[in-house]
C-alpha cells in the first residue's frame, strides 16, 4: 500500500526547510559582520597607536622635534599596543624603554597599580633592570606610550 | 516480461540465431537478457568511473600535501610572533589576565598571524572537501565492483 503525505504536512516541511536556510544565512551574516567589525577595530587601534608613536617620537625618546621625520610603516608592521614582548633598554622607575620583538622601541609607563612578577614573586619597579626580557600587558595612551597593567619578567639577565 | 524487454528478447534471439544452429542455441529466458543488459551497463559505468577514480587518488594525495604545507607555514608564522608567550600567561597569571581581559584579548588578536591562519583554515576546508570527493568516488567504485562480481 502506497503511503502519501497529506498536503498540509508537505507545506509545513517546506516551510521549516526554508526557515532553516534563512536562519542559517542570517546567522552566518551576523558572524561575518561581527568578525569584520572586530578586525576593523583592531586595525584602527594599531594604526592610531602607530601614528601617535610617530608624532610623539621626539618627546618620548629625547630627540629634537622634527629631527627624525619618520614615515608610516607598512600595514603589516603596525605596532602592537596592548601587549609587548621585548628587552628592557632603559628604566628610571617610572618609565621603561623596551626593544620589542619587531626591533622597534616602545615606551611603557609604570603606574602605582602595575603588577610586576617574576616566577611566582611579586616585585616592584626598582627590580626592573636593563637587558631583562619582559612581557607587558597594558593599554595605549594618546602619547604613543603603553600604560602597563601587568609585567612579567621572563628571565633575570643583567 | 514487459513489452520493451520482450522486443529486446526477440532481437537478441534473432541476432544470435544468425551465428548458431538450432542445436547450439542457448535457452533464452528473462534472466539471460537482463544479465547481458546489466553487464553492458556495468562496463559503461566502469568506463565512466575509472578516470574519476584516478583524479580522486591524485586529489587525495594533493590535499594531504596541502595540509602539511599549510601546517608548516602556520607553525613558522606562529613561532615568529610573540603569541606563544602571551598565551602562556593564561597558565601562569590567570587571575591577573582575567582582571585585564580586554587588554589581554586585544594583545592576542594583535599578535595573531592572520595571513598564515587564513591560509591554514582555507587549506583545511579545501582538503576536507577534496578528501570527501575522493572517498565518495572510492565508495562508488567499490559498490560497482561488488555489483560486477554478482553478474559473474
Amino acid at each position: 500500500m502506497e503511503i502519501t503525505v497529506p498536503p498540509e504536512n508537505q507545506d509545513k516541511s517546506t516551510y521549516s526547510n526554508t526557515l532553516k536556510w534563512v536562519a542559517a544565512i542570517l546567522a552566518e551574516l551576523i558572524i561575518l559582520i561581527g568578525v569584520f567589525a572586530l578586525g576593523m577595530n583592531v586595525g584602527f587601534r594599531k594604526a592610531h597607536f602607530t601614528d601617535e608613536w610617530i608624532k610623539n617620537y621626539p618627546a618620548n625618546f629625547g630627540s629634537q622635534a622634527g629631527a627624525y621625520p619618520l614615515p608610516l610603516p607598512p600595514p603589516d608592521r603596525l605596532f602592537n599596543n596592548h601587549g609587548v614582548l621585548g628587552t628592557i633598554l632603559n628604566t628610571d622607575g617610572k618609565t621603561i624603554i623596551i626593544k620589542a620583538a619587531d626591533n622597534n622601541e616602545n615606551t611603557v609607563i609604570l603606574e602605582p597599580a602595575t603588577v610586576i612578577r617574576q616566577d611566582f614573586t611579586d616585585l616592584t619597579a626598582k627590580d626592573l633592570k636593563a637587558n631583562q626580557q619582559i612581557i607587558v600587558i597594558g593599554a595605549p595612551n594618546e602619547q604613543g606610550q603603553i600604560d602597563a597593567k601587568f609585567i612579567r619578567i621572563l628571565n633575570g639577565q643583567q | 516480461m514487459n513489452k520493451p524487454e520482450a522486443l529486446g528478447q526477440k532481437a537478441l534471439e534473432k541476432a544470435i540465431s544468425k551465428h548458431l544452429n538450432t542445436a547450439q542455441m542457448p535457452n533464452f529466458d528473462d534472466y539471460l537478457l537482463k544479465k547481458i543488459v546489466a553487464k553492458i551497463e556495468y562496463k559503461k559505468q566502469l568506463k565512466q568511473l575509472l578516470p574519476k577514480l584516478w583524479i580522486a587518488c591524485a586529489v587525495f594525495i594533493f590535499s594531504l600535501g596541502l595540509m602539511v604545507v599549510a601546517c608548516a607555514v602556520f607553525w613558522r608564522a606562529f613561532v615568529q610572533t610573540s603569541i606563544f608567550e602571551f598565551l602562556s600567561l593564561t597558565f601562569t597569571d590567570f587571575k591577573i589576565i582575567l582582571d585585564n581581559w580586554q587588554d589581554y584579548s586585544f594583545s592576542i588578536l594583535e599578535s595573531l598571524p592572520l595571513g598564515a591562519t587564513a591560509f591554514l583554515l582555507g587549506s583545511l576546508l579545501a582538503s576536507l572537501w577534496l578528501i570527501n570527493f575522493s572517498v565518495n568516488q572510492l565508495s562508488k567504485f567499490r559498490k560497482l565492483l561488488s555489483a560486477g562480481h554478482e553478474l559473474r
